[in-house]
């Protein structure tokens, strides 16, 4: 995994603040294209707000339609921040160093964006304080710490928190850069940010003590979030087909499943728009293709589980729910067909893709595998979640599916320039792959003779 | 006595440690100079001491704040005001397990944040650095008073440094 030969400091630095110190032509028009679809999203909320939910297709009994399974999405997508910088950087693998920065960038504005869904799908957003804090004191509601919908904010901040500080304590070295480079008042900005970094032995080795620390304690975090948003769904009493035990360590895998994936897709991006061939290289998408290959196989194991328990049990309202989402019926949507797809574009035709290695190692073919997970896993929500919901159940007065309508199509759909904004107007002000890691990285490369035959290395200090 | 900061450039680990046993040897203090280098550098590879740190206390303590203060928001509400969920205990144990995790681990996380900030002697102020130095080379800044600046500007050239610059305070 030691591919590429070692560039000098001088090019890597010229090489990836280029995204910072100059701007390409294509920059600004695609993020004011992107920007114009946010803008049309906050008028359809500001819309929504004003005549309320009945704008959506969400109704009684399906209150949890695209706005949730959106967030559970967005969510997922965060923890890939976390796999591969935490975990990658405890077990020292190399091949880490270019994809961290940008999976944990992208880990804080997934959240971001999907703290967004649950408070606009309450309605009523003013409200969304009461939910944490008490309603008024003259009324003596209180927020309600046995369910998993407080639980749910105090995780989710707790790891927007954590990841944030995570990629600002990563960031400093690459600040002091910057501070050296610049003029005006991003001078002043970057030397603030900087906090006096200087580069000596003391600053080097409490950053490396602090990467690690940071990473061990943001581990459980991210088993924690995503355990909780699973909770929201198992603990919901009223829904039976959400009951299931394999949920947390389910949406975990899932959540890393997608999220590793979107960050291969957002890689792959990055070195074609800022030509970082040499940072970025097949060896790193390869890499990330074969952990996917055991990633997807876990979640894959964990949704057969899901089903055969739900089934075994051989409950009657399971069992219905079930049968909407597997066999045809006369109901208005076609589960069982989405079903197919979903199972299909999420394991068998990624994992298929991945298998081989030169197409591990191309990179058209790694980007359609990663949109093909993310657009199965988005299914995958919406199909956990709104079949349990359109099932009839005793004593239900309406039995309504349900069709989303365009707010929300749109407002999801705007999501996902929300998020490509955000990680372009970061790539101007921010470098995108650390420095100091991809120079650390070249300086440790080596060569060593084995027999006859020479193999790439890397010196490592433990 | 106005100080003046002397910082010599290297291009090779090697002549910088060179530098920094010559100067201790001058009888420069091991705190009036420090390697700047731009990416880490095993620890002692310049002849430097050890450097101590207590950057796990900050993590312990923040987590036992983080589990106390969410143990009161936790318990105390619903202590405070009761909602009755037949045959749910009014303090369930799972519930406040969760919070307390969660405020746990963000006190945990902020701590360790606040001790990396104050263990860094966090400054606003650009310290006295070279763009060089994030370009590979190795710079030696020393600390010294007017009197010692030709004897370790000599030193540092004598090391082999590439470029000698002062920053008079």
């Amino acid at each position: 995994m030691q591919e590429g030969k070692a560039l000098p400091a001088a090019q890597v630095n010229r090489d990836l603040l280029r995204s910072i110190l100059e701007t390409p032509r294509w920059f600004w028009p695609v993020v004011s294209l992107l920007g114009m679809v946010v803008l049309a999203a906050a008028v359809t909320i500001g819309i929504m707000v004003d005549r309320g939910l009945g704008i959506t297709g969400l109704n009684y009994k399906v209150v949890w339609g695209f706005f949730i399974t959106n967030f559970v999405f967005w969510i997922g997508i965060s923890h890939a921040g976390v796999m591969l910088s935490a975990i990658l950087r405890l077990a020292k693998a190399e091949w880490r160093r270019p994809a961290t920065r940008a999976a944990e960038v992208l880990t804080i504005f997934s959240l971001m964006t999907a703290m967004i869904m649950p408070i606009i799908h309450t309605g009523r957003p003013w409200r969304i304080l009461y939910w944490a804090f008490p309603y008024d004191f003259a009324r003596g509601v209180w927020p309600n710490i046995r369910t998993p919908l407080v639980w749910d904010p105090s995780a989710i901040l707790t790891y927007l928190t954590s990841s944030t500080l995570f990629v600002l304590i990563a960031l400093v070295p690459d600040f002091a850069v910057l501070r050296d480079r610049t003029t005006g008042w991003p001078k002043i900005v970057y030397t603030m940010l900087a906090m006096g970094w200087e580069g000596n032995p003391r600053q080097w080795k409490l950053q490396i003590i602090a990467g690690v620390l940071l990473s061990a304690l943001i581990l459980p975090v991210f088993v924690s979030v995503h355990s909780i948003v699973s909770w929201d769904f198992g603990m919901a009493v009223a829904i039976k087909s959400w009951h299931s035990t394999v949920f947390a360590p389910y949406f975990v895998v899932g959540a890393v499943h997608s999220g590793v994936s979107a960050v291969v897709f957002a890689m792959i991006l990055l070195r074609w728009a800022y030509g970082w061939q040499d940072y970025i290289r097949h060896e790193h998408i390869d890499a990330l293709g074969r952990l996917l290959i055991v990633v997807a196989t876990g979640w894959f194991y964990f949704l057969v589980m899901e089903i055969i328990f739900g089934i075994y049990g051989l409950e009657g309202d399971e069992l219905a729910v079930r049968a909407l989402q597997f066999l045809p019926g006369d109901h208005g949507v076609a589960y069982n067909i989405w079903m197919i797809v979903f199972v299909g574009i999420t394991y068998f035709l990624p994992v298929i893709l991945w298998l081989p290695k030169a197409w591990r190692r191309n990179l058209w073919i790694m980007s359609a595998a990663c949109i093909s997970v993310n657009v199965g896993m988005w299914l995958e929500r919406y199909l956990l979640f709104v079949p349990g919901q359109a099932n009839k159940q005793f004593q239900t007065f309406t039995w309504n599916d349900y069709l989303p309508q365009w707010p929300e199509a749109l407002i999801v759909g705007a999501t996902f320039a929300f998020v490509s904004m955000l990680m372009l107007l970061f790539s101007r002000v921010f470098p995108l792959v650390p420095l100091y890691d991809i120079k650390e990285g070249d300086i440790l490369k080596t060569e060593m003779q084995i027999g006859r035959r020479t193999v790439p290395a890397t010196f490592r200090e433990d | 006595m106005a100080t003046q900061a002397i910082l010599g450039l290297f291009d090779d680990a090697s002549a910088a440690a060179d530098a920094g046993d010559a100067l201790k040897a001058s009888g420069v203090a091991e705190s009036d100079y420090h390697f700047l280098t731009d990416i880490p550098y095993p620890e002692g590879a310049f002849g430097e001491p050890m450097e101590r740190h207590s950057l796990f206390v900050w993590p312990l303590f923040g987590g036992a704040l983080g589990i106390v203060l969410a143990l009161v928001v936790a318990g105390m509400t619903p202590l405070a005001v009761p909602m009755t969920i037949e045959p749910k205990p009014i303090l369930a144990m799972p519930p406040l397990a969760v919070i307390c995790f969660a405020g746990a681990m963000l006190g945990a996380i902020l701590f360790t944040v606040i001790g990396i900030a104050m263990s860094l002697r966090t400054r606003i102020a650009s310290p006295h650095s070279d763009d060089r130095i994030a370009t590979g080379l190795i710079g030696v800044l020393v600390n010294a008073g007017a009197a010692q600046e030709p004897q370790v500007t000599e030193i540092l050239n004598d090391a082999g440094a590439l470029d000698v610059t002062t920053n008079r305070a």
